[in-house]
């Protein structure tokens, strides 16, 4: 198992580990300097705002760099040696660990080291409190924690956000092995992410989309409960599983066509 | 006789008890907060706008198709000529139309049980039916004697529709027959809405079949019952002497690549989606509509797009997925043909042109299949609304939606250029994205989503931006160089795989 993900690896150190890169170098040079046209209180704030495009366009991050990979090796028939010499189960169960660990690392690298840029390097904050007092106090989801420990926040924003972003990968994956258009495997969870985002707010239903449970302070903070971060990941595990239903049960699809 | 007892066939048995069920609902709900005689309540029902047009009216026409189309030969033989076989059949929709008006009546006079039976005209002020029954009593005596002249009217009314749709059944193929009572259909259930449709002397099936319709100007009722008369006339001649004829509309044989692709990219599914992600738009805009505008203000809210030097999530979306629908199905479709592209294809193309010449053909006929949703899904909408539609606003309409097909050529043909360069589709739509993305920026002329209202300059809202005919220019131009690099050097590069 060790050496087969190892191997899968090597086939995608280089999309993943530029994009790794290319997104951390946008993100903090984005995170140090947008923040300047704005009134801030808190340094993460600066995080908050240079990652929003992050924000919007992860779905394509994390899928592009990984997911091509399952439909060239179908479309080539790689995929069928390797039929005599790995069990599928194993093979694939490799696949998705190397890609679970290479979209982890795309979404965490970069947010986590801007928020470090953002807290430690570029220059601190003035709070505007302090400079415009009339201001309305305040305001921020898990106000405690983002304002006393800054660092903690950002790690665990950024781990939850990499959780997020392997769910995302995980639909691509799925997309990747039954549909024979690369363009539509590649742009689905995008076009997925967009779709609920739009479809939950015409409802009135902001605090389930996966972006507010995905970037908190979409929202305000108050509209916020216990349970709608996990909503928008459950329905995208749903959607997974009956993207996977449908295919692989109703059309009896097989990811090992001859 | 025969005819009819086959005529009365199951389907139409079960629309009659369907009819009879809302016709009832809409009976009952009439009566909530509202005091009025028995009769003048049977006239508010039967006279109901939405009742009619909404229910009434498609549920006649479903009824009629059921039944238009031609019987076989040996049934039309035993009447001799085909002309007695229309008038017998027509008959017995005459038949058919009379249970409806009877069905009809029958749950109106359900629903009104237990009403005081005053017989003069008891107006209240201010309810929905006031304007109408203002009308009715400066021309009629009584209310009953208004209850009659309408149903009487609509009985015959409904006859006229019955011969109309078998005509068409019969003249026209099944499928145009559909399409063109789909189209009569809206234009009747539209033209009410339409200040400037109203006042043309054209006749629809709800002045053949609503008498209330035809009292709005002193001469429409002579210009229904002389078209009326005159089209009769034309069908019972057509079918008498032209019986065997039949309007065709033969498909000209059109060769080389361009109909595979147009029928690949314009499926019934990508069209499908096409008009539903105009209705999701529509109906958002719905349900925002806080009122207290007017159609024009409506208009400005739906194509508003994204404006530049900020960024807004939600409308950024709302943009990406009004300009994006048709755009991401096409780039769909280039992935798919040239995936599935043989050497073999290219053997039989004469020249390598052909193939950018296909998608682009049928990627411009898709576009415009978008614009007939744009443009006609708002208009039901305004009118669902219940918002005037006048000039201004169909003219506003037909810029913003002119600037929005333009818009989303330049966008497709971005995307098939960035095609042509990097050889991945994906690469395109990233492009695409990125693109748009750029309206972060203070880039008053950026290309793209530059049909978004709020960067227009228009003079009724007072919006900053540029003027329309700037705007106009520009993805004019833009799209006049995309498409000379394709045809110069773009081509060579096609297909890929």
């Amino acid at each position: 198992m060790f050496r087969l993900i190892k191997n899968e690896f090597s086939k995608l150190k280089v999309p993943v580990i530029s994009t790794v890169v290319l997104l951390s170098i946008t993100a903090i040079v984005l995170s140090s300097t947008m923040y300047q046209n704005y009134s801030l209180d808190y340094d993460l704030e600066a995080w908050e705002i240079g990652t929003e495009l992050l924000n919007f366009l992860f779905p394509m991050f994390v899928v592009v760099p990984i997911c091509w990979l399952m439909y060239y090796e179908r479309k080539n028939n790689f995929l069928l040696y390797t039929m005599p010499r790995v069990r599928k189960t194993k093979y694939l169960t490799a696949k998705w660990i190397v890609a679970a660990v290479s979209s982890f690392a795309i979404i965490f690298v970069p947010y986590f080291l801007s928020a470090i840029f953002a807290l430690y390097v570029k220059q601190p904050i003035v709070p505007q409190i302090i400079t415009n007092p009339e201001v309305s106090p305040f305001d921020h989801v898990y106000l405690d924690m983002f304002v006393n420990t800054p660092l903690l926040y950002a790690f665990l924003l950024s781990l939850w956000k990499s959780i997020i972003g392997v769910m995302v990968m995980s639909l691509g994956f799925m997309l990747s092995l039954y549909i024979k258009n690369i363009f539509v495997i590649l742009t689905g969870p995008f076009i997925y992410v967009i779709l609920e985002n739009f479809s939950l707010a015409i409802l009135r239903l902001e605090k389930y989309r996966l972006v507010t449970s995905y970037e908190p302070s979409t929202i305000s903070s108050q509209a916020i409960t216990a349970i709608s971060p996990f909503v928008g990941p459950a329905l995208l595990i749903t959607f997974t599983v009956i993207i996977w239903v449908i295919f692989a049960k109703v059309k009896n699809k097989t990811v090992y066509e001859v | 006789m025969n005819l009819l007892r086959k005529n009365l066939n199951g389907g139409v048995r079960g629309t009659l008890v369907g009819l009879f069920v809302v016709c009832f609902i809409f009976g009952l709900s009439a009566r909530v907060g509202v005091e009025q005689p028995f009769i003048q309540h049977c006239l508010a029902v039967i006279s109901d706008h939405y009742y009619l047009l909404y229910f009434m009216l498609p549920v006649f026409l479903l009824l009629c198709f059921f039944v238009i189309e031609d019987d076989n030969e040996a049934v039309i033989l035993r009447h001799k000529t085909y002309f007695r076989y229309f008038v017998c059949k027509w008959l017995s929709l005459v038949v058919i139309s009379f249970i409806f008006m009877v069905v009809q009546l029958l749950a109106i006079v359900i629903s009104g049980i237990g009403l005081p039976m005053d017989s003069g005209w008891l107006i209240a002020s201010g309810g929905t039916t006031e304007e109408l029954f203002t009308v009715l009593s400066s021309i009629f005596a009584s209310p009953a004697l208004s209850f009659t002249a309408i149903a009487a009217y609509m009985f015959v009314g409904l006859c006229v529709t019955a011969m109309i749709l078998m005509w068409i059944g019969h003249f026209l193929s099944k499928s145009w027959a559909i399409k063109i009572m789909i189209s009569l259909y809206l234009l009747s259930a539209v033209s009410i809405k339409i200040s400037f449709l109203w006042e043309l002397p054209i006749t629809v099936f709800n002045h053949i079949i609503i008498l209330h319709h035809n009292l709005s100007s002193p001469h429409r009722l002579m210009i229904t019952v002389v078209t009326s008369i005159v089209l009769v006339c034309v069908i019972l001649w057509t079918v008498k002497k032209h019986w065997n004829r039949q309007l065709s509309f033969s498909k000209r044989q059109v060769r080389g690549i361009t109909p595979y692709y147009c029928k690949e990219l314009i499926s019934r599914k990508n069209v499908t989606i096409l008009g539903a992600i105009v209705v999701l738009m529509v109906v958002w805009k719905y349900l925002q509509n806080d009122g207290g505008i007017n159609g024009e203000e409506w208009i400005i809210r739906l194509f508003a797009g994204h404006g530049t030097g900020t960024f807004h999530i939600l409308s950024f979306t709302e943009m990406l997925l009004l300009n994006g629908a048709p755009i991401y199905l096409l780039a769909a479709f280039i992935e798919k043909v040239t995936t599935e592209h043989s050497a073999f294809i290219t053997v039989r193309l004469k020249n390598r042109k052909d193939i950018l010449v296909g998608i682009l053909i049928s990627a411009l006929l898709f576009v415009l299949v978008y614009g007939i949703f744009l443009a006609l899904i708002p208009i039901i909408g305004l009118s669902v609304i219940g918002l005037s539609i006048d000039t201004g606003t169909l003219a506003l309409l037909g810029l913003s939606v002119g600037l929005k097909l333009i818009d989303i050529a330049v966008q497709a043909l971005f995307i098939i250029v960035i095609y042509c360069l990097i050889g991945q589709i994906t690469a395109g739509f990233i492009g695409l994205v990125a693109a748009n993305i750029l309206c972060i920026a203070p880039l008053a002329y950026l290309p793209f989503g530059l049909s978004s209202l709020s960067r227009i300059n228009l003079p009724l809202i007072g919006v900053e931006g540029i003027a329309s005919l700037y705007a106009i220019l520009i993805l004019l131009a833009t799209s006049a160089l995309l498409v000379g690099w394709l045809f110069a050097s773009g081509y060579k590069r096609l297909p890929k795989n």
